[in-house]
């Protein structure tokens, strides 16, 4: 049995810079089923997740220079990045109808933030799952932006303390 | 800076989950350099973070690992990557247009050349060293005069194709930084199917952005101005087929 490389996210970003395959291999064996379950938690449809997902891998190895392992995990990073292609899908509004979700129930963040309380849930899931600013959301329930980010906050806050 | 409060304002949640403003995200990064324990507490909820996303995950597909790293392997060599046409198709279906059965992806060589720009001094050197370009800006400078594009503009040329065997380099796109007019400089571009157009678009961070449609040209020299785009790290071409 082959053992596992442990590599640290500074060596692991330094290498898929060269797209090296065994780094490339590595980060789709880890990685895939998280992403897979986030593009779900965002967007319906097996087939858009799928592509998606293909598109995420591949824009994380190109941008991979932008990641900078002083402002956080590059897992993290991923997410992001990867959040920010489905909300970029969910907004183009042409997903494939009448397609199955990839997961039975809700897991990753948006099963946090089903845990939470009403007011709270409700401006987290528009903010993180649908892609709004703060204006966007204030906008869209008619209170304060000051107020959507004091909810927002103490969500987030309950999140953290859930997970 | 009481920064234990800050600690537990929810900023941190915020920044990590990326839904924290520009602004905020800024001062995040700031405070994170200064105050050790603030970094600390952004890494413990980064590792419950993923911690729980591993744990949720969801298997995808068997093949598109595959899929995934042969197109990486392409991208490697240097070679032209494709893209499946749904994915350019969810735009142009909401615009009414089928998408064809080939479509065309330019990696790599314009991001290249993009981020080299920002130090001008290494883009002069790697233009010169790989593309000739030095030359040929005098040559696409007349071709635009003629065409009627000012000249006191800065052209930023974008070589955009890495040469595929059976498809010839075709055209350049120049990147106008001031105006971010995207100027598409055509040659030899292949001739298409009567009611087939091709598209340009631009990539950033994976999205993308259309730029216009175009008739491919009957002679040598076409420029075409396309719609404004303020930046781009690819970008890429398609065709279309009108379905009208």
């Amino acid at each position: 049995m082959k053992p596992v490389p442990a590599y640290t996210d500074p060596l692991l970003a330094g290498l898929l810079k060269q797209k090296d395959p065994g780094a490339c291999n590595f980060l789709y064996e880890k990685y895939a089923g998280a992403l897979y379950s986030l593009i779900g938690q965002i967007l319906p449809g097996t087939n858009t997740a799928n592509e998606l997902l293909v598109e995420a891998f591949v824009t994380i190895i190109d941008s991979i220079e932008e990641y900078d392992p002083s402002r956080g995990r590059l897992f993290t990073w991923m997410m992001q990045l990867t959040r920010q292609i489905a909300i970029g899908q969910l907004k183009a509004g042409s997903v494939s109808p009448g397609t199955e979700p990839i997961q039975e129930d809700s897991g990753g963040v948006r099963g946090l933030i089903s845990k939470l309380q009403g007011d709270e849930q409700q401006v987290i899931s528009l903010a993180y799952l649908k892609g709004y600013s703060v204006e966007e959301v204030a906008g869209q329930l008619g209170i304060p932006a000051e107020l959507v980010k004091a909810k927002m906050n103490k969500g987030l806050v309950a999140i953290n303390s859930s997970i | 800076m009481n920064i234990q409060e800050y600690i537990s304002s929810g900023i941190i949640e915020s920044y990590v989950l990326g839904v924290a403003s520009e602004k905020d995200r800024l001062e995040f990064e700031r405070l994170s350099a200064e105050y050790p324990e603030l970094a600390a507490s952004r890494y413990q909820f980064e590792l419950s973070l993923e911690k729980q996303a591993l744990a949720n995950a969801v298997e995808p597909p068997a093949y598109i690992k595959e899929n995934i790293l042969s197109l990486i392997r392409k991208e490697k060599a240097g070679k032209v990557v494709t893209i499946s046409p749904q994915k350019n198709g969810r735009k142009i279906r909401t615009r009414d247009w089928a998408v064809a059965a080939s479509v065309i992806l330019l990696l790599g060589c314009a991001y290249m050349l993009y981020t080299l720009y920002e130090k001008n001094q290494k883009l002069r050197q790697a233009i010169a060293r790989s593309n000739d370009n030095i030359d040929r800006l005098e040559e696409k400078k007349r071709v635009m005069e003629e065409s009627m594009i000012p000249p006191d503009y800065e052209i930023k040329p974008a070589k955009v194709i890495a040469p595929q065997q059976d498809v010839p380099p075709v055209f350049e796109v120049f990147w106008d930084s001031t105006s971010t007019h995207v100027y598409l400089l055509i040659k030899n571009l292949k001739r298409l199917q009567p009611g087939q157009r091709y598209e340009l678009w631009s990539v950033t961070k994976g999205k993308y952005q259309d730029l216009g449609i175009f008739d491919p040209p009957n002679d040598d020299k076409l420029i075409l101005k396309m719609n404004n785009v303020r930046e781009a790290d690819s970008f890429a071409i398609t065709i279309v087929n009108s379905s009208k």
